[in-house]
């Protein structure tokens, strides 16, 4: 039985705005296991990315709690121990606004490496190497600058920088989505193969379901802030459950017959996400739901368990056991 | 190719941009054309000349650093390339329209979207010759063009700004601009890359209702293979500058010929999960010296001596199914 890595419990976090107050993060619950990939669906506005934030350390949670190996970590990134540090790493979205553009890859991939003093300097030109021979990039890209090399080898980079403490869990928040499928499929690949030379946990943060299907073992869909849908992948595609995610998988657009099977029935999608702040009463999908019932603008539903590890927070399904709190 | 009559026709266009370290050949010989109310689809990598293409089709390339070495570009038979730059302004604007990637960009912050809306449809009857409507007449047909692309409340939308509307909803203001005009051609370049799966749904099954009720021939430029499944009915391949396969959608995807767009469709992770491909190997070629011959023979697994040497002609291999390939010769 594999440990749990991370255990995130009835997190909020909430911006306070002049227009008033945005519910980024409304009441998530989630763990993640050693070794395994956790994926994180949504569209843009939904909350993924701040959730993200406050795992690495860089927002504080309004509410609730963040437990990494047992251990409670809902402190903000200045008070955190150097330990949490170098064990959590982030590979941020778009490779070109994160890696400083004045410095070369060497001094990009050195930091971490003498912040956490991973080796002496004898041996940190030999670790450079050792991290571009991880990422299968030639040892001579140590001499460039980030604006000489292209979208995927920067994010090969970025992805070297966040193994150089070592680290036991890492947040991919988006990885590829700035990448072309052929670059995307080469930076999958790798992270899988990583993943197992390394031991690594992932949390991995998308949009695109495809991908989510090939590399994740769980996958969470959110809405507005809300997790609404929980499952094992296999479980989740082969028998979704709650509208908004029949309506998230009929919308992919595939490129294969055997794959048009796999899609649920056409739900027409409607409407976009509400704004973050007039928060509709009741379940925050009411506005878009085909399946819409009276109870479901006025009643925000409760997390259900429908079986073993496939969790639904909808009205449809209310009547089994309530589980809220058991995950 | 079909009995259509071509409306677009693309021969033989090389485009080369000049810079410090040298000149760029970018476009490297693109062969296309568009028959009246086709619907195609352009495929290919960030960087292989989709957009230089749509720019030189709507003589917006900027010129100089760009030279159009060589090659014809026929709208309604007549050659666009050749016109004056007056010309263009009434030939080319009024009959072909453009929607492009980023909308924020292409929407005037300063400006309401009524104002920019009702301009266009101004600009429009002025250009169709027809006389000229009053103002209420006017900010109706805006109401009922933004109405049809679906947008909630028209009327507010009018007086907002592009800046309080969500990515979605400025999209289909740029549609909705595109469709006041009368134009013959809509040329899409990735509408929908910057938007979430369900909003690019519910656009696209907007506009290909749209392009259906008008009858507008589309051009339909993106990355993303799964919408042109669903939307085209013939789509080009593109690779570094060049057509590398041309063919109905249906063939493209039962029978892909060219190695090249068997390698991209290995790539894209799929929902049945078997595992995710390699990828391609190498990257694509850096346009101050492109590799001679096939631009794709150091990336290609089936390359061959002839491919270093020379560059591949386009050769049938099956009804209106072409590939530029040695394979196949």
């Amino acid at each position: 039985m594999p440990e749990e890595m991370l255990a995130v419990k009835n997190l909020k976090k909430y911006f306070v705005t002049r227009q008033g107050k945005v519910r980024a993060v409304d009441n998530v619950n989630f763990t993640i296991k050693e070794g395994e990939t956790f994926g994180l669906v949504g569209e843009s506005g939904s909350g993924k990315t701040t959730i993200a934030h406050t795992i690495v350390g860089i927002h504080q949670p309004t509410e609730g709690e963040i437990f990494f190996k047992g251990q409670s970590i809902s402190k903000a990134f200045s008070g955190r121990p150097k330990i949490l540090k170098k064990d959590i790493r982030i590979v941020y979205q778009d490779p070109g606004s994160s890696l400083n553009p004045r410095r070369s890859i060497k001094q990009i991939l050195e930091l971490p490496l003498r912040v956490h003093h991973i080796c002496n300097s004898k041996n940190r030109m030999g670790k450079i190497k050792e991290l571009l021979r991880f990422v299968e990039l030639p040892p001579e890209y140590m001499h460039k600058y980030p604006q000489a090399i292209s979208g995927g080898e920067k994010q090969m980079i970025a992805i070297a920088r966040a193994l150089a403490s070592n680290p036991s869990f890492i947040v991919l928040d988006e990885p590829t989505s700035a990448l072309d499928v052929s670059v995307q499929a080469k930076i999958i690949t790798l992270l899988m193969r990583l993943q197992q030379n390394l031991k690594l946990t992932y949390l991995f943060i998308t949009h695109d379901l495809s991908l989510m299907r090939n590399m994740a073992n769980q996958v969470a869909i959110m809405y507005f802030g809300k997790i609404s849908e929980v499952a094992p992948t296999v479980e989740f595609f082969r028998n979704p459950f709650h509208p908004y995610t029949k309506m998230l998988l009929s919308s992919i657009p595939v490129v294969s017959e055997e794959e048009e099977a796999l899609k649920p029935k056409t739900v027409i999608s409607r409407g976009e996400i509400p704004s973050s702040i007039n928060v509709p009463p009741g379940c925050s999908f009411h506005l878009r739901c085909p399946e819409k019932m009276d109870i479901c603008s006025k009643v925000d539903p409760l997390m259900t368990r429908l079986e073993e590890n496939h969790f639904v927070r909808c009205h449809l399904y209310q009547e089994a056991e309530p589980a809220a709190s058991k995950i | 190719m079909s009995k259509m009559t071509p409306l677009l026709e693309i021969k033989n266009l090389h485009v080369h941009f000049k810079t410090y370290e040298g000149e760029l050949k970018v476009l490297n010989g693109v062969d296309m054309t568009i028959g009246e109310g086709e619907k195609l689809g352009l495929v290919g990598e960030t960087g292989c000349g989709k957009t230089t293409t749509m720019k030189s089709v709507l003589r917006i390339l900027p010129i100089p650093p760009a030279k159009i070495s060589a090659g014809e570009i026929f709208y309604q038979g007549r050659d666009i390339l050749k016109m004056k730059s007056n010309e263009v302004r009434s030939f080319i604007k009024e009959g072909i329209t453009a929607i492009f990637q980023d909308p924020m960009a292409a929407l005037n912050p300063v400006f309401t979207i009524g104002y920019q809306l009702q301009d266009i449809i101004k600009q429009s009857l002025k250009a169709q010759g027809q006389k000229r409507l009053s103002k209420e007449e006017v900010r109706s047909r805006a109401v009922a063009v933004l109405r049809e692309t679906d947008m909630p409340d028209p009327e507010r939308i009018l007086r907002s700004y592009s800046i309080q509307l969500s990515g979605g909803m400025r999209q289909r203001v740029c549609i909705s601009e595109a469709l006041s005009t009368v134009a013959k051609l809509l040329i899409a370049d990735e509408p929908t890359t910057n938007l979430d799966v369900t909003i690019q749904d519910q656009i696209l099954r907007r506009l290909d209702k749209l392009v259906l009720t008008r009858k507008t021939s589309i051009l339909f430029i993106t990355h993303s293979l799964g919408v042109i499944k669903n939307l085209m009915e013939r789509v080009c391949i593109m690779y570094a500058g060049n057509i590398v396969e041309a063919a109905t959608t249906e063939d493209v995807f039962a029978d892909p010929s060219h190695p090249y767009t068997r390698a991209l469709l290995s790539t894209v992770p799929k929902l049945t999960g078997q595992g995710v491909s390699e990828g391609i190997q190498g990257r694509i070629p850096d346009y101050l010296n492109p590799p001679e011959g096939c631009r794709f023979h150091p990336r290609c697994n089936k390359a061959m001596p002839i491919c270093k040497k020379e560059s591949p002609p386009f050769f049938n291999v099956g009804n209106s199914h072409k590939v530029a390939c040695f394979l196949y010769s």
